[in-house]
């Protein structure tokens, strides 16, 4: 194969691609990068959604006053958990660098971040389930429609400790599925991208 | 640098644009969407641009980054290879032989990887291997080695495909 010809060839090749006049008028959105990026924001977006809609529940779901004050106090320590997450998020999304890829070194600090949140995001997601069970809790126990007697019973933990272990060990578990879920939901969300970006990156090896 | 200058300049360099595209893109539309992609993305790095090289190393490795990273829509277009050869056909008014050995070549460069198919543009590029190996981050050592590899693994394709015929 002579490449000289090949280049030729090449250079003399038809073709019916313009450079455009202004660069605002390119759509752009077709990199895997990219699709990391958006499926992120749609991420934040969705656990903001989750998060207005748990503050509200009250409003629609009367309790009675001693359930109402601690579901006010748990939901404020889930709400900053959360908010500290999406600070996170929104400080990963916004470095991601993808304005920058004069470099494949580039494209591997763009895979180590997204894995390492990824990681990060599994373990904060045990963590936040487990939290967010106690006011999904106080939601149900503390609402009108039960009696005063067994909200002050459960909300207040006047039942024994085996069944208070079992709780316990209920949350947890929950918290442990919800983890698993979450790890498929990732896979699904970025596998296929994070994938073919480390398979070109192993080309290079 | 303005926007006409960087336009400008992108239009004395359209070379680099269309051959980073036809040789990462099958499918017409496909390649649109690339070059469109490079030019944003150029535009977004300029930048990092310290005229340290010249513009059209730079213009090379954003280019091919880009490519790399590019997300094709294979999906809606089953028939890539058809719709490619009906529209090669529709504007070939240049030599024949030439046509017959670019076909053969965009034919095999498919069975490349996406790390080939930059090394071996480059290469026909006339790029050096220390230009190459700057350009997509390896040792010119690793350029030497992987170039005389995908050189021959073309061939092998190539072969194997005038056999098969």
């Amino acid at each position: 194969m002579n490449f000289d010809d090949i280049k030729k060839a090449m250079d003399d090749e038809p073709n019916d691609l313009n450079i455009p006049l202004s660069v605002k008028d390119i759509k752009s959105s077709h990199s895997a990068m990219k699709k990391i990026r958006k499926r992120l924001i749609i991420e934040i977006l969705m656990g903001l959604v989750f998060i207005i809609y748990l503050i509200f529940i009250p409003m629609v779901n009367k309790m009675h006053d001693s359930a109402q004050v601690l579901y006010n106090l748990t939901m404020f320590n889930v709400i900053v958990i959360y908010f500290a997450w999406l600070l996170a998020a929104i400080r990963l999304v916004k470095g991601l660098g993808i304005s920058d890829l004069t470099s494949r070194q580039a494209i591997e600090i763009f895979i180590i971040k997204i894995k390492a949140w990824i990681e990060i995001c599994l373990y904060f997601s045990f963590g936040f389930m487990a939290a967010i069970c106690v006011p999904v809790l106080i939601i149900n126990f503390g609402s009108v429609r039960l009696s005063r007697y067994y909200t002050d019973k459960y909300l207040y933990l006047n039942f024994p400790l085996s069944q208070i272990i079992l709780v316990l060990v209920g949350i947890l578990m929950f918290a442990f599925l919800c983890t698993l879920l979450n790890k498929y939901i990732y896979n699904k969300m970025y596998g296929k991208q994070l994938g073919s970006l480390e398979k070109i990156i192993s080309q290079f090896n | 640098m303005t926007e006409t200058e960087f336009l400008d300049k992108l239009e004395q360099h359209k070379g680099i644009l269309l051959k980073v595209s036809r040789i990462y893109c099958d499918h017409p539309e496909d390649r649109k969407d690339l070059f469109q992609e490079i030019i944003c993305q150029l535009w977004r790095s300029l930048k990092t641009f310290k005229h340290k090289s010249a513009f059209s190393t730079w213009m090379y490795r954003v280019a091919i980054n880009t490519a790399l990273v590019f997300h094709k829509n294979d999906k809606k277009r089953p028939d890539n290879q058809v719709l490619s050869d009906q529209d090669a056909r529709a504007k070939a008014p240049y030599d024949d032989k030439h046509e017959r050995q670019l076909k053969q070549f965009y034919g095999a460069v498919k069975y490349l990887n996406e790390v080939e198919k930059a090394l071996i543009l480059l290469y026909i590029e006339g790029l050096s291997g220390d230009e190459i190996a700057e350009t997509l981050g390896i040792s010119a050592n690793n350029v030497r080695v992987k170039t005389n590899r995908t050189k021959a693994k073309l061939q092998n394709i190539i072969e194997a495909q005038n056999n098969e015929l």
